[in-house]
């Protein structure tokens, strides 16, 4: 049964306004409090390099959980199951195996600003224009799915259009971030994850409460079956898939290198160790609610909004307000993120590396073109998102290979000196290339698999035939706008 | 056709909630210490 948003709205469009604006005066009064820290590139890109374990463990928290933990976990389970929030919830592994990089990323790179930096030093310049490539389209993907999240979740619980929701979030997001840069995100991501992971709890006890688990499984063995089998294969494949698209996505990503550099010496490991902890039962709990949607016969609107309608019908209004406030954190706390990591990316390596090149390297004008493309990212992500673009998990999964095939480059790039440059730069091409082609071909559920098998057998085996001897210390050198400034 | 059983999903989600709970708590003594020490950032 599926009914227009407008039927199913439980917050009247002036509570929905409401709430924004009361969000947005916050989210933009701190990040401007917090920007006056970040007048100097390092300040604004990377938070001062400064960054404790309170501070560092919640922004890793907030980033990773984002709405598509809070929406597409619901969904997953809706459609496969108790393996479907397993699946999701082993991306934690990621978050924990990122730890122990962090701290010898922190270590190796101490001047370091961006992970295609670290590629362009690492593997040179090819490997780092198909990482870049790599990096920006899953940026901008994540992003994206983040701006229809946001849309969708104010048209499905408050009525509001979704292109005016879409937009009033996105222009906070960015408001705030060109405000405070990297002081503003880790500071409001804190919040940020309090606030998302008391009301998770809060909704998931007020459903216990209203039904049990074992209820809910008895409902679902009448209604949905399936989805409680524990041999069900497509959704056993998408455990693993679930799992590379993690490390894929954190291992690459300059959201997570950049927080890596940006925290005190000593932090990271443990920072990132414990958000892997703090995060693995969000999936479990958001889960939980799709099963129960499916158990209960909750009416859908759409799959990946099956979480907030399920709270909203058996909470009231209040259950509406509550995941509302969750989902609206969550969605602020990753676009902050993608915003600032991903301007890091185009004005660090894009712009002052590929387009400027020796001709301008001063920090003072690379500090302003950062601000700058803050606003232009968010203007190119409201412009896609003003296309709904399909389902959260069509939109994300997309790029599960490209993200799968960066796997292999970048950890034995960390860990092993004699990584074959070339075979990175093609292990990456070649991966995301036939791992599209499993996505396109098989399923969404095996591109991850595929793209990061395919980009796996071409770094070692090239690897083997050809290795290379690396000199770790080309990594500590300042970048040269420190050198030419 | 095996399935998981009522008990399994039960404890897994009291689980998730407890370790919640506690992951929350956590960050929160972190933070006081932090701000206690002036290493907040």
């Amino acid at each position: 049964m599926t009914r227009s948003p407008n039927e199913v709205a439980i917050l009247s469009p002036t509570l929905g306004w409401g709430l924004i604006v009361g969000f947005a005066i916050l989210w933009l009064g701190l990040g401007l409090w917090w920007g006056r820290k970040g007048k100097s590139l390092e300040g604004f890109m990377l938070a001062n390099r400064n960054v404790g374990l309170a501070l560092g463990a919640a922004t890793a928290v907030a980033t990773w959980i984002t709405s598509n933990t809070t929406m597409l976990a619901p969904q997953l389970a809706l459609e496969m199951g108790v393996w479907g929030m397993l699946s999701y919830a082993t991306a934690s592994i990621g978050l924990l195996m990122f730890a122990p990089m962090a701290k010898r990323i922190r270590t190796l790179m101490p001047r370091g600003y961006t992970s295609a930096e670290f590629v362009r030093l690492r593997f040179g310049k090819p490997a780092w224009i198909v990482f870049l490539l790599i990096s920006l389209f899953y940026a901008l993907t994540w992003l994206v799915s983040m701006g229809m999240a946001g849309g969708l979740l104010l048209e499905a619980l408050a009525g509001i259009p979704y292109r005016w929701g879409m937009s009033v979030i996105l222009a906070v997001c960015v408001g705030y971030t060109v405000a405070g840069g990297l002081h503003a995100v880790i500071g409001t991501d804190f919040i940020q994850s309090v606030i998302v992971l008391i009301g998770i709890v809060i909704v998931v006890v007020a459903v216990l409460t209203q039904i049990e688990p074992v209820a809910i499984h008895g409902a679902l063995v009448e209604s949905r079956p399936a989805l409680l089998t524990v041999l069900f294969p497509a959704a056993l494949m998408s455990v693993f898939n679930g799992l590379l698209f993690g490390l894929g996505e954190i291992f690459h990503s300059n959201v997570w290198w950049s927080r890596a550099l940006a925290m005190r010496e000593g932090v990271g490991q443990k920072a990132y160790a414990l958000a892997g902890l703090i995060w693995l039962p969000v999936p479990i709990l958001a889960g939980f609610l799709g099963l129960a949607a499916a158990g209960l016969d909750v009416p859908i609107v759409r799959p990946d909004m099956v979480g907030p309608l399920l709270a909203a019908e058996l909470l009231g209004s209040v259950g509406a307000v509550l995941v509302f406030v969750v989902v609206f954190a969550s969605l602020a706390s990753s676009i902050d993120s993608l915003l600032a990591a991903t301007g890091d990316l185009v004005v660090h390596d894009v712009l002052h590396g590929l387009v400027l090149g020796d001709h301008d390297h001063s920090q003072k004008s690379e500090r302003r073109h950062a601000a700058w493309t803050i606003v232009g990212l968010g203007l190119l992500t409201w412009t896609l998102c003003m296309f709904k673009l399909g389902t959260l998990a069509t939109v994300l999964f997309f790029a599960g290979p490209l993200v799968g095939s960066t796997i292999w480059p970048i950890l034995t790039g960390l860990y092993w000196r004699k990584t074959n440059p070339r075979a990175a730069a093609w292990a990456m091409a070649v991966g995301s290339v036939i791992g599209l082609a499993a996505y396109v071909f098989i399923g969404w559920y095996v591109g991850a698999l595929v793209g990061t098998v395919v980009s796996m057998i071409i770094v070692l085996v090239a690897t083997k035939i050809a290795p290379a001897d690396y000199d770790w210390s080309t990594l500590a050198g300042p970048p040269p706008s420190e050198v030419q400034s | 056709m095996t399935q998981f059983s009522p008990t399994l999903l039960a404890v897994l989600v009291y689980a998730a909630l407890f370790v919640c709970a506690i992951g929350v708590t956590i960050l929160l003594v972190l933070l006081w210490r932090d701000l206690r020490k002036k290493e907040l950032w």
